[in-house]
């Protein structure tokens, strides 16, 4: 009787967030499938297939082909040592920027990321003009010194894992910035009042509460360094020093070799395979150290005192920042201001024509800018959104199996450019079916390759974000008679947006001057920036094209700082 | 009025139960208070109680109005459930000022702005923060940041107030600041309090009743004094206070009190234990406060251990076998190694089966 | 505007509308619509030539995707496997891929009219692939650095360029293929050439772009290349030159083909056509491109060709041999 008396409330609360909750899971996963899955599945069929039939043949021959054997052990070689640099690298610099009194930091985190905003394939040809046995600085060498020999030549593993550390670390500095940030200082400041001296304090503090933001940018940098093409080609080339990407895009070129698409496939998956290890392994250590950083408790970020290593540690930064991003820039516009590629670059031999040529002469840049620019903040909104509701499904609401998504991220980032490219060619070289609409030849193909390619950084960087936000600050938010959506839009979303930003600027940066994706993709109008760019340098207009990326980079520069000024303006209100 | 029922409230994970088969009522303005010992289900049951967890098994109604139930499927989004609650980690957001934060139910509820800031400010003051509306969260500190919380779940009068180990991040004399306010705050505004801790002295003080839970379920409820001096098992009794714990067997009866002859002690020494008492082998307990040092007293004892405390001493008898712990007021002057013989003026007896629950030692 | 222009430009329009009144008389409609170019040649001839083309035959508009020769052998490759290649004409430098293509039967067979004034040899393939203008791999070397003019193949192998020889690799150029497959079978030459090199360090670098970089900033002095990236760099003022080597430099094919199945077959052989026209062909003079036509006058500064060694690539070896080519030069730079 009781039971009928009670009035029971209308139940469409939670339903309505159930159905929701639902219908948003179902629009992510089809759309993921039509991004991700379905493009990499070809790619997998592909490797698995021979005339139509099921086969491991292609796995076979990769196994028995010795030079690939031994470009895997040279791709692993410098992505190791790559990733341990950059990684230290970029935790140290992220460190020294966010918890200590370092003066200028807001200056210094702008420089220290300015590797980043040189495309890989222009950093690599811009060390080869400084350091190729006939670059600026080996020729200021040679005549300074009257030396017959270069001081040193990039070429070789060594020089691949320079540029590789220089243009990675950051990838490491900004997940970690984040990190540090967010890192209640009363957990370290417990430790040392408990008695630890700073080593165990760095050991048993600092270090754990350091690592899922470590772990997460070092895997990164592995993956980007074991995929890259453009440094290793440039670079290892003519020391005869070889990767796997670069055997997987000669097997690519090899159309007399049958099957040569499927067994490139093949090699791609080893690529693959390391990556998936490589997030398991990361995934189990995370799990034995569990923790939220951003508690509900909020504190004020105390920072270390740098005293009298202010200075010293200011100008190894400087000259950090010298190495990293002047000398490169520099090196692209002395290139672009010389009359000829080739002649000494004197007084007499200089000259602005190519940026006039440039900006004025090159029809299709300002479209090809325009794409790019449409392309990258379109593909960089889309993956925030995407990732999002990836990263909530996985890390706030656990749902089962989430972590498949997590493998099926991977695979597009873990291979090279242009399998990715062919594998969005296979798939969607036919129209859509039912809706019948032609994807292949349009501008839509690109931004889902891009969207494709670098799904990871917005997946990694709103992970990290949002699993270091406590449940309770959202259920905070339930309790005072929020629903579950305006909870997260009003509370989460505002407190993670450090993290969207992140992930924003990680895809957009990269995205703006991508080559690999686009070479294959592009059709008439719809060119990018990074086509142009390397089509100046591939027919030998070494000028413009040194002219086109020192504005890109400058254009990429402007733009990050216009949208810093704008982030920090509201921070401060 | 607010009247919370718990009804049969389970939940498992997987074959694994966190809360199973909790029965409670809270009456309207009363203090209720789940406590255990961390992993008993008190927070479970809880956040069942807020919303946040579906229950699987068990009905949850407020003021006649079902909140939840599994059988009809019914589940009130938290949102709408018309509680405050105050969790462990604060949960102030640090984007917001502290009067955003405060501010936030009533905007949430589409308050106009008038009557937000007003409210606000009012909250602000029960609390003592007037002075900090502008401030943000990192710029307070943890008492301030809680206050916040409190001012939040209180703002918007919720008809019952959740509060998860509010006190456990703060320091010793903040927290028993907090305490007497959380108090004051409770009896001002009449509202129903549903608070967990796994600290006793906490529950003491603040509760109107305490629900003791274990390894998922209520063992005992009852007002501060019943659990004190009449804890349904060993396992209560060692979790409220400090208990002493002596193996024995009943030897006889008269007079409505039980004989009990000590482990390892002659059968002359027997305690005297009113009360009908079980048969066979039992655990006698008896709180420190309730020995006395008596010359006609069974216990034949020595001193091993003496602690001042200021408000008086804590000792430590070795009667035969047991050791047993003795409060003694400022005037019992004791050396170790003194003989001493002790009374017991009160203590409660359970068969020795029983003392197998999580501990039969006494707890300190 | 004066009265004779007036006059002029009447007689003109009148010249047109009797054309093109004539040509619809005739019965055979203009070609129209859109047709799809892969290519690999440089954007600037492209450009120019689809510009004339569409001038001279508004019916028709070209799509061109310009990208180097090996993303454009991907993405055939790639479209292939899905079915169907999507270009209707292709135009690069690999004509062993072009003849891999006719194999399968990809190619469609036609005769230009227009390419009748040019060699019957430039028309491979009983048709499917045509020569429409003439560029050779040559020693080209850096001014600068080089002060005695290179005169034979062999001085990329003197001990003075020890380390400072180069060449673009075969296995990304499809001109360099050709020139390895060419020469291994030559007796002047043979593997034993390509010993010599690599025994005195000869740097085998990307493509062709990267050898003419390589070559303007010093870094190797003296190369393997395809002659127009010196005359464009020359041009530009870097300090490069190329010589006619002694025995001959080697042509590198460039074929252009017609997709068998394309939608547009008119339109693609009109384009295929017109770059045998005389005015494609002073295009390529123009842009200083030897012409395939007969009596078209050569770009200044050629030599005649009559004058000019020539060494013609070796289809039939290269077909037979390509794994061994391929792999008996990884071997000998160890290239992997």
């Amino acid at each position: 009787m009781r039971e009928a008396a009670l009035p029971v409330a209308p139940a469409r609360g939670p339903r309505l967030a159930g159905g929701a909750l639902v219908a948003a899971g179902v629009a992510l996963a089809a759309a993921l499938a039509v991004l991700v899955v379905y493009p990499s599945l070809m790619l997998v069929a592909g490797s698995l297939l021979a005339d139509g039939r099921l086969t491991l043949a292609h796995y076979w021959r990769t196994f028995q082909d010795r030079a690939a054997v031994a470009t895997l052990g040279n791709s692993l070689v410098v992505s190791t040592a790559a990733t341990v640099l950059g990684t230290a690298l970029g935790t140290v610099l992220a460190w020294l920027v966010t918890r200590t009194d370092l003066p200028g930091r807001r200056h210094w985190d702008t420089l220290l990321l300015l590797p980043y905003m040189i495309p890989p394939f222009i950093g690599a040809i811009a060390w080869v003009y400084l350091l190729g046995p006939a670059g600026y600085l080996n020729q200021l060498w040679m005549a300074a010194t009257g030396s017959p020999d270069p001081l040193v030549v990039i070429y070789g593993p060594a020089g691949i894992v320079f540029a590789l550390t220089l243009y990675g670390y950051p990838i490491v500095y900004a997940t970690m910035r984040g990190v540090l940030q967010q890192m209640n200082p009363a957990l370290e400041e417990a430790a040392r009042i408990a008695g630890a001296t700073p080593a165990r304090l760095l050991r048993d503090v600092t270090v754990p509460l350091m690592l899922p933001g470590v772990l997460a940018g070092a895997l990164l940098l592995f993956m980007s360094s074991l995929a890259n093409f453009g440094i290793p080609a440039v670079i290892g080339f003519p020391a005869r020093y070889f990767v796997l990407p670069t055997r997987i895009y000669r097997t690519i070129l090899n159309f007399d070799l049958p099957n040569n698409l499927q067994i490139a496939a093949a090699l791609s998956m080893w690529l693959v395979a390391i990556g998936v290890v490589l997030l398991f392994l990361q995934r189990r250590l995370l799990r034995l150290s569990r923790f939220t950083v951003v508690t509900g408790q909020a504190t004020a970020p105390s920072r270390v005192e740098l005293g009298r290593w202010a200075t010293p540690v200011a100008a190894v930064l400087g000259a950090f920042v010298l190495v990293g991003a002047v000398l490169p820039v520099g090196a692209m516009l002395l290139t672009a201001t010389i009359r000829a590629y080739g002649l000494p670059p004197a007084l007499e031999n200089l000259t602005l024509q190519h940026f006039e040529t440039v900006v004025l002469g090159i029809p299709k840049l300002p479209r090809a800018v325009a794409n790019s620019l449409a392309l990258a903040s379109g593909a960089a909104t889309i993956i925030v959104v995407l990732a999002l509701g990836i990263a909530y499904l996985i890390a706030r609401l656990r749902v089962r199996g989430g972590h498949v998504l997590d493998v099926l991220v991977t695979i597009p980032y873990a291979v090279p450019g242009t399998v990715v490219a062919l594998a969005m060619i296979l798939a969607w070289i036919r129209p859509i079916p039912i809706l019948g609409v032609h994807l292949y030849n349009t501008i839509w193909i690109i931004l889902l390759a891009y969207v494709a390619r670098f799904l990871i950084f917005g997946v990694r960087t709103l992970m990290a974000g949002l699993s270091q936000v406590h449940d309770s600050l959202e259920e905070a938010a339930r309790i005072s008679g929020a629903g579950g959506a305006r909870a997260f839009r009003e509370i989460t979303l505002p407190i993670i947006r450090p993290s969207i930003a992140a992930g924003w600027f990680l895809v957009f940066v990269p995205a703006v001057t991508e080559l690999t994706l686009s070479i294959l993709l592009f059709s008439v109008g719809n060119e990018t920036l990074g086509v142009v760019v390397y089509g100046l340098h591939e027919e030998g207009k070494f000028a413009l094209a040194a002219a086109a990326a020192f504005l890109a980079t400058t254009m990429l520069v402007g733009i990050h700082l216009i949208a810093r000024g704008l982030t920090q303006r509201e921070l401060v209100t | 009025m607010a009247e919370l029922v718990l009804e049969g409230l389970s939940k498992a994970y997987g074959a694994v139960w966190a809360v199973r088969d909790v029965s409670l009522a809270v009456a309207d303005g009363e203090f209720v208070t789940l406590l255990g010992p961390s992993g008993c289900g008190k927070t479970t049951t809880l956040r069942m109680v807020a919303g946040f967890i579906r229950p699987t098994a068990g009905r949850i109604v407020l003021d006649g109005r079902l909140l939840s139930a599994v059988e009809g499927h019914v589940m009130v989004p938290p949102e709408r459930r018309g509680m405050g609650m105050v969790f462990q980690s604060y949960a102030v957001w640090p984007h917001m000022t502290v009067f955003d934060n405060v501010a936030y139910p009533l905007r949430v509820a589409g308050l106009s702005r008038h009557e937000v800031a007003g409210r606000t400010t009012r909250a602000l003051e029960l609390v003592h923060l007037e002075g900090l509306a502008g401030q943000y969260p990192h710029q307070l500190s943890g008492g301030q940041q809680q206050r916040v919380a409190l001012a939040r779940a209180l703002v918007n009068e919720p008809a019952v107030l959740l509060l998860d180990e509010p006190l456990s991040n703060l320091d010793a004399k903040l927290r028993e600041e907090m305490r007497f306010e959380i108090q004051d705050l409770q009896r001002r505004l009449r509202i129903t309090v549903l608070y967990v801790t796994h600290d006793q002295g906490e529950a003491m003080v603040l509760s109107d009743r305490i629900a003791v839970m274990v390894s998922g379920r209520i063992v005992q409820v009852g007002a501060p004094e019943e659990l004190y001096e009449r804890p349904a098992d060993p396992f209560v009794a060692s979790f409220l206070g400090v208990a002493n714990f002596l193996r024995g067997e009943v030897v006889g009866a008269d007079g409505g009190a039980a004989r009990v002859r000590l482990d390892g002690l002659p059968e002359a020494d027997s305690l005297r234990v009113p009360g009908a008492a079980p048969a066979g082998r039992v655990l006698v307990c008896v709180r420190p406060e309730a020995l006395a040092c008596d010359p006609d007293g069974p216990l034949r004892g020595q001193v091993v251990r003496r602690t001042y405390l200021g408000s008086g001493l804590d000792y430590l008898v070795a009667v035969g076998p047991h050791t047993v712990r003795l409060a003694g007021g400022p005037d019992l002057d004791l050396r170790v190694g003194e003989e001493v013989r002790l009374a017991v003026r009160r203590a409660v007896l359970y068969p020795e089966t029983s003392a197998t629950t999580s501990s039969g030692r006494s707890a300190t | 505007m004066g009265y004779r222009k007036l006059c002029i430009v009447a007689v003109a329009l009148g010249t047109a509308a009797v054309l093109v009144v004539g040509t619809m008389a005739g019965g055979a409609p203009a070609p129209s619509g859109t047709i799809t170019l892969y290519t690999s040649e440089s954007d600037d001839d492209v450009n120019l030539l689809t510009r004339d083309f569409t001038q001279r035959n508004p019916g028709i508009r070209v799509n061109v995707f310009r990208a180097g020769s090996g993303p454009v052998v991907s993405r055939i490759q790639a479209e292939l496997q899905a079915g169907r290649i999507q270009a209707d004409v292709i135009w690069f430098a690999d004509i062993d891929f072009f003849r891999s293509l006719a194999q399968r039967d990809l190619l469609e067979s036609y005769s230009p009219p227009a390419g009748r004034r040019a060699p019957g040899e430039f028309h491979y393939d009983n048709n499917r692939m045509h020569e429409v203008r003439l560029i050779f791999n040559v020693v080209a070397f850096n001014t600068r650095a080089v002060r005695f003019k290179p005169e034979s193949w062999w001085d990329l192998s003197l001990p003075r360029y020890r380390g400072r020889a180069g060449m673009p690799s075969p296995f990304i150029s499809g001109a360099a293929f050709n020139h390895v497959g060419t020469f291994a079978a030559m007796r002047e030459f043979g593997w034993d050439f390509y010993r010599k090199l690599r025994a005195n360090d000869a740097k085998v670098l990307n493509s062709n772009g990267d050898v003419a970089r390589a070559l303007a900033s010093g870094e190797i002095v003296i190369a393997q290349i395809v002659d127009f990236f010196v005359r464009n760099l020359k041009a530009q003022g870097s300090p490069v030159d190329h010589i006619w080597p002694s025995e001959g430099a080697l042509l590198i094919p460039t074929p252009v083909a017609i997709i068998k199945g394309t939608q547009n077959l008119e339109a693609a052989q009109a384009f295929v056509n017109y770059l045998y026209t005389p005015e494609a062909q002073r295009i390529f003079v123009q842009r200083s491109y030897i012409p395939a036509v007969r009596d078209i006058p050569y770009p200044a500064g050629t030599p005649d060709i009559a004058n000019l060694r020539i060494l013609k690539p070796n289809l039939a070896f290269i077909e037979q041999n390509r794994a061994t080519i391929r792999s008996t030069f990884g071997e000998i730079f160890g290239i992997q």
